[in-house]
């Protein structure tokens, strides 16, 4: 069945409105798009139209990050305020760290600091109320603050806004045409809009604040693109028409491993390299969201394969595990994991270990035991409350070790906790972010 | 009509070689919509009528309408000294400084250069950062002494809009006028527009443009992105008092037009004034980077037309659409384009040659043995980024001239006049430019 067929019956499936797909293979790319971009304007989805790709801009980032190596602007292993004198964050984090989400503040802050050229610093400026989470380097903890003093630094060094800095320095190298990094920029092409809640309604505010934009705030691509930058990371550094984007060594320093990510490896990976998630299987890459808008890309070295997609609304892992995966082992061979599932009781456990509460900056879970695992209430922020998250109580049964598994499948995927557990008690529940007890 | 009118559309932007189009009128309690063509011929997404497009300076009547909201509330009145609104307010001319008033900038009367687009970057200070940059700003002509289309003018009565409401200029608009008048579809930052279908404009020779907007600084001259239905509804609240007591203080001439046959015979308050069959008509076009809109009121019938244009040879266009339209709806003649008169007009060119300047733009008129030559070039910032043009203008009568562009269906007008003290003026482009020196 066509690549286009397969698109068409998955989203159909899942009740997702629109989506975008790339598959480079066999030397050769593939594309398909279906459904609509925002359901309001009925503008029907094309392999063109552009996507808000969400954290899959954190590895652009890194990328711009690891040029400034090249150039000898900066040391990886120097304090960042080595670099950025007003870093207000305390202790000694690394440039490193803040590549491999190890820098040990609050990650998940998104202060709106303007549309302006000064927003980034602006922004910096706003971490000195950030809670420190764990020591720098001690503990991978996804850190999206992390990635805007980065983007802050890349603006600093390069003396322009990072937005500037990745068009001159890789979308224009690389070719890739279908991208924008500001709503004046991608009005000009076929731009998917978020849906969410139930009704599938389009998500009133269109882009994420751009103090966020390194994380993965505004950037939109059309998955060809996305597979054009996967595609240079397989060619060594190189762009299509071979001009040099990113050296052999960074690429290579990109995909070692830094750091071990706690828990059950499934849509997350278990490793983490320079900006790269790093996955067992086989493969590295990253993955996206912003408010209705889901990206998803891997990059398979020993197989020339490269695949992108970006859906706009609910069904997204259900699009991976119907669509993105088995396309992955049919064109690479290899043996990719589904995503983890409830399997028999397993050992024994304590709850009182894992009992308690725990908090970030956007949310809270109450940990209660329950019959076979453990009761996790969330409670959501404000922020998350205006995406439509509410307060829910789920069962989660005993997986491996100190991780544990929801008992219900949501849009058929099963979530995953771990504890990272110090001295016989959990100090932190991990679901990617590490939350400290409270 | 209303079904023809359809077709009609679709035959026009053939014939004018627009991507896209939309229209919207209200004639005798009804609204009425029509699209044709495409938004955007790289994407080839289809126009509806709940696209939105660029109606540029069709934004400064909703800026002007702002201030005569304030003036209502007793904030400041037309006579108000713009300098007692903004305290740090400065132009090049300390007298300008100290005496241009509310009205002088609402009518284009004030003579400040009105052509500076200035970057100040895409942030909630970038109108703040503007007025800074007004401080350098030369006079045009001297204050109130003639018209002279005034874009930073406007920019500035939105700084007033904003020290007077505390809010950003786009934020001011939505409280002040989209709010109350229920306007879905208007909208300004290009991150709200483009939740909606969202016209691009197109070049000369059809491409897209490949910048989509105005830097943000243009806001309160021409940023507003809005369906034709939004912008009759603005155009209807100004026939039934909606916004203001008095709407119709708006429509007072302010200043006769020295050339009255390229837009409007007076300027009002915002609004560009005319007269056709014997009745009253305010309007006023926009502008933008390949895109193009007008709104025309007729408050004696009642009847609004909006329509928005996405290139091509969009002036002739929307022309010919009011045109049919008026004439159809209402009975009404619109005062047709100046073009070449019948007969040849003798006239004595040594009396209009010579260099004509103002802050970024010299206009040179030279006898190529009886006929005269128009030269237009940009100078200071914009002198590299555009081509000198020559064009042949022929008399209309003695002080009344007549170009055209190479492809253009229609005729540019030109008026050679004196101010009051007697000095010599050229107005083209509704801007007022004064003789420097005599051939």
């Amino acid at each position: 069945m066509s690549l286009q067929l397969r698109l068409n019956e998955a989203l159909d499936k899942h009740g997702t409105p629109g989506a975008g797909i790339a598959v480079w293979s066999g030397g050769k790319l593939t594309e398909a798009a279906a459904g609509v971009l925002n359901r309001r304007t009925g503008v029907l989805a094309t392999p063109d139209s552009v996507f808000q790709v969400g954290s899959t801009t954190k590895v652009w980032t890194a990328a711009l990050v690891l040029q400034l190596v090249e150039d000898g602007l900066v040391d990886l292993d120097e304090p960042v305020r080595a670099y950025l004198p007003d870093f207000p964050v305390e202790g000694p984090i690394t440039v490193r760290h803040l590549l491999s989400h190890s820098g040990g503040f609050d990650g998940d802050l998104f202060e709106d600091t303007g549309r302006g050229d000064d927003c980034l610093e602006k922004f910096v400026a706003f971490l000195k109320d950030a809670g420190q989470v764990h020591e720098p380097g001690e503990l991978f903890s996804y850190c999206n603050a992390g990635y805007v003093v980065l983007g802050a630094l890349v603006a600093r060094l390069r003396g322009t806004t990072w937005e500037q800095a990745l068009r001159d320095r890789l979308l224009t190298p690389l070719g890739a045409t279908q991208s924008a990094l500001f709503g004046e920029e991608a009005v000009l092409f076929r731009a998917s809009a978020g849906h969410i809640g139930p009704g599938q309604e389009v998500y009133p505010r269109w882009q994420m604040p751009r103090s966020n934009a390194p994380a993965g705030s505004t950037m939109c691509l059309a998955p060809r693109e996305l597979v054009r930058f996967g595609r240079m990371f397989l060619a060594g550094g190189l762009a299509e028409d071979g001009t040099r984007v990113l050296s052999e060594a960074s690429v290579a320093a990109m995909r070692e491993v830094q750091i071990a990510v706690p828990g059950v490896s499934g849509l997350l990976a278990d490793r983490w390299g320079l900006g790269f998630e790093l996955f067992s299987w086989g493969a590295f890459g990253h993955d996206g969201g912003t408010p209705g808008q889901s990206t998803f890309w891997r990059v398979v070295p020993g197989s020339d394969f490269v695949i992108a997609m970006s859906a706009n609304g609910e069904g997204f892992l259900g699009l991976l595990a119907d669509l993105a995966l088995p396309i992955i082992r049919e064109e690479t061979g290899l043996d990719v994991p589904d995503f983890p599932v409830p399997g028999e009781p397993g050992a024994d456990f304590d709850p009182a270990v894992y009992t308690g509460r725990y908090a970030g900056p956007q949310l809270a879970y109450e940990v209660a035991g329950a019959d076979g695992g453990l009761r996790l209430t969330l409670l959501p922020g404000e922020f998350m409350a205006g995406m439509g998250a509410t307060e829910t109580t789920k069962l989660y049964v005993h997986h491996s070790g100190d991780s544990f598994i929801s008992a219900e499948a949501e849009d058929g995927q099963h979530d995953t906790v771990t504890f990272v557990v110090r001295d016989g008690r959990a100090a932190y529940l991990h679901n990617g972010r590490a939350l400290p007890r409270v | 009509m209303a079904a023809a009118m359809g077709h009609r559309l679709a035959e026009l932007i053939e014939q004018y070689e627009v991507p896209g189009a939309a229209l919207a009128y209200w004639h005798r309690g009804e609204l009425h919509e029509f699209a044709a063509g495409v938004l955007n011929r790289d994407t080839g997404v289809e126009v509806t009528t709940d696209s939105l497009f660029q109606i540029g300076s069709v934004t400064k009547v909703w800026t002007a309408t702002q201030l005569m909201i304030l003036a209502e509330q007793g904030r400041l009145t037309l006579d108000t000294p713009v300098i007692e609104l903004l305290p740090e307010f400065k132009v090049a001319d300390p007298e300008v400084t100290r005496q241009v008033t509310v009205r002088h900038l609402l009518s284009h009367t004030s003579g400040i250069d009105g052509d500076l687009f200035l970057d100040t970057g895409r942030g909630d200070d970038c109108v703040e950062r503007y007025l800074e940059a007004c401080a350098t700003l030369a006079q045009n002509h001297p204050l109130g002494a003639t018209q002279s289309y005034c874009n930073s003018g406007f920019i500035i009565a939105g700084r007033i809009v904003e020290r007077l409401t505390g809010q950003v200029w786009d934020q001011a608009l939505r409280e002040q006028i989209l709010d109350p008048l229920g306007l879905t579809h208007t909208w300004t930052l290009p991150e709200d527009v483009i939740r909606f279908r969202a016209a691009t404009g197109h070049v000369e020779g059809g491409a897209t443009t490949p910048v989509w907007g105005l830097m943000r600084s243009c806001g309160p001259a021409g940023l507003i992105n809005a369906r034709p239905a939004d912008v009759v509804a603005f155009g209807r609240s100004h026939l039934e008092g909606r916004l203001l007591k008095d709407p119709a203080l708006m429509w007072e001439p302010q200043v006769a037009i020295p050339d009255p046959h390229a837009l409007g015979s007076h300027w009002g308050v915002g609004w560009i004034l005319d007269e056709w069959s014997g009745h009253k008509v305010v309007s006023h076009g926009g502008n933008t980077i390949g895109q193009h809109a007008m709104l025309w009121v007729v408050p004696d019938t009642g009847t609004v037309v909006a329509v928005s244009a996405n290139g091509g040879h969009s002036g002739a266009f929307t022309h010919a659409v009011a045109t049919e339209l008026f004439a159809e709806l209402d009975g009404l003649v619109v005062r047709p384009r100046l073009a070449p008169p019948a007969e040849p007009v003798r006239i004595d060119p040594a009396r209009y040659t010579g260099v004509y300047e103002r802050v970024g733009a010299r206009i040179t008129i030279t006898d190529g043995g009886g006929e005269l030559t128009l030269r237009m070039e940009a100078t200071g910032a914009l002198a590299a980024l555009q081509e000198p043009q020559e064009l042949a203008l022929v008399p209309v009568d003695d002080v009344t001239f007549v170009a055209r562009r190479p492809g253009d269906p229609d005729w540019l007008s030109a008026v050679f006049y004196e101010l009051p003290d007697g000095s010599p003026y050229l107005h083209l482009g509704v801007r007022a430019t004064p003789k420097k020196e005599s051939a």
